[in-house]
This record gives C-alpha cells, sequence and structure tokens, in this order.
C-alpha cells in the first residue's frame, strides 16, 4: 500500500469534513477526488502531505505513519498544491532550480533544460514568472513533477488554467507514471474521464445531519 | 543545520531579487524622518527629537516590509510549501528573519548619514544609533515578522494585530531612546546594550515558539 488513510475524522472551522474516512492506494493506482468546491478535496490532500492534521486517526505512506517520515517527506512524494507557490521576482530557471536544491536533488544540467521542453517551457525559462499568464505558470508547477522522482503524487486540481494541449499533455505524463509503478492521488471539481482510475466522490455534509455540525458539549471537545 | 542554510540561500535568494521590499523600507523611513524634520517648528532643538523620531519610525518601516515578505509567501502558497517539505516551523520563521535582517536592515545602517544631515547629529551620536540599530533590530525583525503571521491568522485585522503586538516594541524602545538621561552616559550606554542583547535572547525563544503555533493555525 502507498498511501493509507485509516479511520480519519477532521474538522475543519468547526464544520466535520471527514468521519472514519478510509482510503487505499495501492502501485500504480489512480485516485481521482472529485466534488464541488469546498467539500474537502484540499484539506484531504494537506492531510496526505501532512500540512493539516486529522483529528483521530492515522496516515501511512509506504506503510510508515507519517508523522514519522518528519523531513524524509520530500523523499516519498512530490505535492503540486493549488497555488503555485511560484516566486514572481524570480524567472521560471530560478524558482525551479530553487525548488530542487531544497529537495537536494541531484537532476543533471541536461535532465533539467528537457524536462522544461515538455510544456514548451525552454522559450520562456529566463522570463520573470510575474510575466507569465495563469496557464504557464501552472505549466512552471506541473514541470516539478518531470524533476522530482518520487512514486506518489498528490494533484490538486493539475488541469486548471491548461489549454486543452497542455491538458493532454498532463494526462500522458499522468499515464507514464502510473506505467513505471507510480501513484497518484488527484483532485479535481469536474467529472472526467482517465484511464485506470478509481473516483471518489466527496460531498457536501448536510446541515441537518448530527455528526456534520460541531456543537459545543464540554471543554474536552476544543 | 543543512537545512536550515538550504533554506536560508533560498531565502536570501528571493529577497535579493525582490528589490522592491528594500526601496519601499528606505523610501519609508527617509521620507518619514524628513517629515517629522519639517513638523517641528524649533529646529535648533531637533538634536532632542532625533531619538524618539528614528525609533518610531524604524518600527513602522519594519512592520511595514515584514507585511509585504510573509503575505506574498502565504498567498503564493510558499509557506505551504515549505512546511510539506518537510521544515519545521522554527527553522521557516528564523530563516525567514535572518534574511530580512542581513539583506533589509543592514543595508539600511547606510542610511544612516542621511539621518545625520536631518538632525545634525554628531558623528558621536551616528555611532551610538548605528551600534543600536544593529543590536536592536534582530528583536524587532523577530516581532514584526510574528506581526505579519498574526494579520494573515487574523484575516487582517490590524486592530486587533497592533494592539496584541505593540506592547512588544515598547521595552526596546524604551533602551534604545533613555541614554541621555543618566549621569554617566558613557558608562550607561554599554549597559543598555546589554540590555538589548538580553531582550533578543528573550525575544528569539518567544517569537520562535508564538511564530510555529500561529504557522500551524494558518493552514488550519
Amino acid at each position: 500500500m502507498v498511501l493509507e488513510f485509516i479511520s480519519v475524522y477532521f474538522r475543519r472551522n468547526k464544520r466535520l469534513i471527514f468521519d472514519n474516512f478510509n482510503l487505499k492506494l495501492r502501485k500504480s493506482q489512480i485516485i481521482i477526488l472529485i466534488g464541488d468546491n469546498g467539500v474537502g478535496k484540499s484539506s484531504l490532500l494537506d492531510i496526505a502531505a501532512g500540512i493539516l492534521k486529522p483529528e483521530k486517526g492515522t496516515i501511512k505512506i509506504n506503510k510508515t505513519p507519517l508523522e514519522e517520515l518528519g523531513s524524509h517527506k520530500k523523499e516519498k512524494f512530490t505535492y503540486i498544491p493549488h497555488k503555485d507557490s511560484l516566486k514572481d521576482y524570480l524567472t521560471v530557471e530560478e524558482n525551479l532550480t530553487n525548488w530542487l536544491s531544497l529537495l537536494e536533488s541531484d537532476i543533471s544540467k541536461n535532465e533539467f533544460y528537457e524536462s522544461l521542453k515538455f510544456f514548451n517551457l525552454h522559450k520562456i525559462s529566463q522570463n520573470q514568472v510575474i510575466n507569465l499568464s495563469h496557464g504557464q505558470r501552472k505549466k512552471v508547477s506541473l514541470t516539478k513533477l518531470l524533476l522530482s522522482k518520487t512514486k506518489l503524487w498528490l494533484l490538486d486540481e493539475p488541469f486548471n488554467g491548461l489549454d486543452s494541449s497542455s491538458a493532454n499533455k498532463c494526462k500522458a505524463l499522468i499515464h507514464n507514471h502510473i506505467k513505471n509503478n507510480g501513484s497518484i492521488i488527484l483532485s479535481s471539481h469536474i467529472n472526467f474521464e482517465l484511464k485506470a482510475s478509481k473516483k471518489i466522490f466527496i460531498k457536501k455534509p448536510k446541515k441537518n445531519d448530527k455528526q456534520k455540525s460541531f456543537k459545543f458539549n464540554s471543554w474536552d471537545d476544543i | 543545520m543543512k537545512d536550515f542554510f538550504k533554506l536560508l540561500k533560498r531565502e536570501i535568494r528571493i529577497c535579493m531579487n525582490n528589490s522592491s521590499i528594500f526601496f519601499s523600507f528606505s523610501t519609508f523611513f527617509i521620507t518619514s524622518s524628513l517629515i517629522f524634520v519639517f513638523a517641528l517648528d524649533d529646529l535648533t532643538n531637533i538634536i532632542v527629537f532625533y531619538k524618539p523620531v528614528v525609533w518610531v519610525v524604524l518600527i513602522f518601516s519594519i512592520m511595514l516590509v515584514s507585511e509585504n515578505f510573509l503575505h506574498e509567501d502565504y498567498s503564493d502558497g510558499s509557506l505551504k510549501e515549505l512546511q510539506f517539505l518537510g521544515f519545521s516551523e522554527e527553522t521557516i520563521f528564523l530563516c525567514k528573519s535572518l534574511a530580512m535582517w542581513l539583506i533589509i536592515l543592514i543595508p539600511a545602517v547606510f542610511l544612516m548619514p542621511i539621518i545625520l544631515i536631518f538632525f545634525k547629529l554628531s558623528y558621536n551620536d551616528v555611532l551610538k544609533l548605528f551600534l543600536n540599530i544593529f543590536i536592536s533590530t534582530p528583536s524587532l525583525t523577530l516581532i514584526s515578522l510574528l506581526s505579519a503571521l498574526f494579520s494573515i491568522q487574523l484575516k487582517r485585522n490590524k486592530i486587533v494585530q497592533f494592539v496584541i503586538i505593540l506592547p512588544f516594541f515598547i521595552p526596546i524602545v524604551i533602551f534604545t531612546t533613555t541614554s541621555e538621561n543618566f549621569a554617566e552616559p558613557s558608562k550607561y550606554f554599554g549597559d543598555q546594550l546589554l540590555i538589548l542583547i538580553g531582550i533578543f535572547f528573550i525575544t528569539l525563544p518567544v517569537c520562535l515558539y508564538a511564530g510555529k503555533l500561529i504557522m500551524r493555525e494558518i493552514n488550519k
């Protein structure tokens, strides 16, 4: 099992998001999280990345609890969140090399420039990110996938802002990763088809559901 | 430690590329000091006022810069990215503070000759001011970055932010502005610097701990 959610209970802004949530992601498998805006897709990915901590339950990556991974998390998975994490005043190349230096990646210059070519970013590699369009910024952040050597990818709305040809390239990238025994969990607010994928529909909690709303009973609840 | 230097290098590189931060700091600092000079009626006593003016303006300039410094990181998602890359919140906070101090506040010391012209300061006064700024700005940086984190957490609720954070600046302002009131100013100046160093060693762990807690809260 590459990624495992075991009985996860998570509340955000006093609202219950996940109660006894279980998920298993295997080798060469894609899980697509589908749901409306604000249902908790990004929260689920944030929990998997260890940014948010569930109140109850365990998250395991390759059978190791997430808390035990510490700074080794970056060797186990690559997370591309909704926000691109790019610095406006740095060039495309500087942004990516900065990211690689934090990962301690030993990628060669040749490999680096080849990766830039995948989304046609080599022509704009010396441009400051502030001058790029939303789609181009998205492509820069997706290029991180080509530069990473991890088997598990967590992708938050990867197709947002991409034109159709770039979206197809992204799909090809995903399929290629799966072929190479990789695993992916991605979120989307649009229901779309992707080969060999398993879909999970996340619904908004009902207001009248007792479990879904948080009521103050004792200080221990807080 | 390796992680710390890696992150510090990244922060310095980002700071150096975004020169607008330093320019907004220096412009605010110089123009605000200049406005005070123009606002004073009797310029013969201008030397009496330079300490409170310089320190209040300096604190507000640092607060202005630190706001931009962290809001950018929060809005582009890089604060989150650093957290999932496995950097501890303390390391992130310390690296950001150190980068801000090295790239923005140390060069600001070179603005001191301009202050010398505005307030007709002697060489000795400027030297004292330089030492005071050098020793107290690390604490001011830590507190103002904490304040910026607060503003993110409180969704830019400035009133609460100022009420909570501004009192932390008071001890530093007191010990940087009062040396002339004592009988032996030269002897007192050394003690004053030691007190400022002491304040830094209290501020450092408190800010690191509070910064860590706020950073965790921001993502919730």
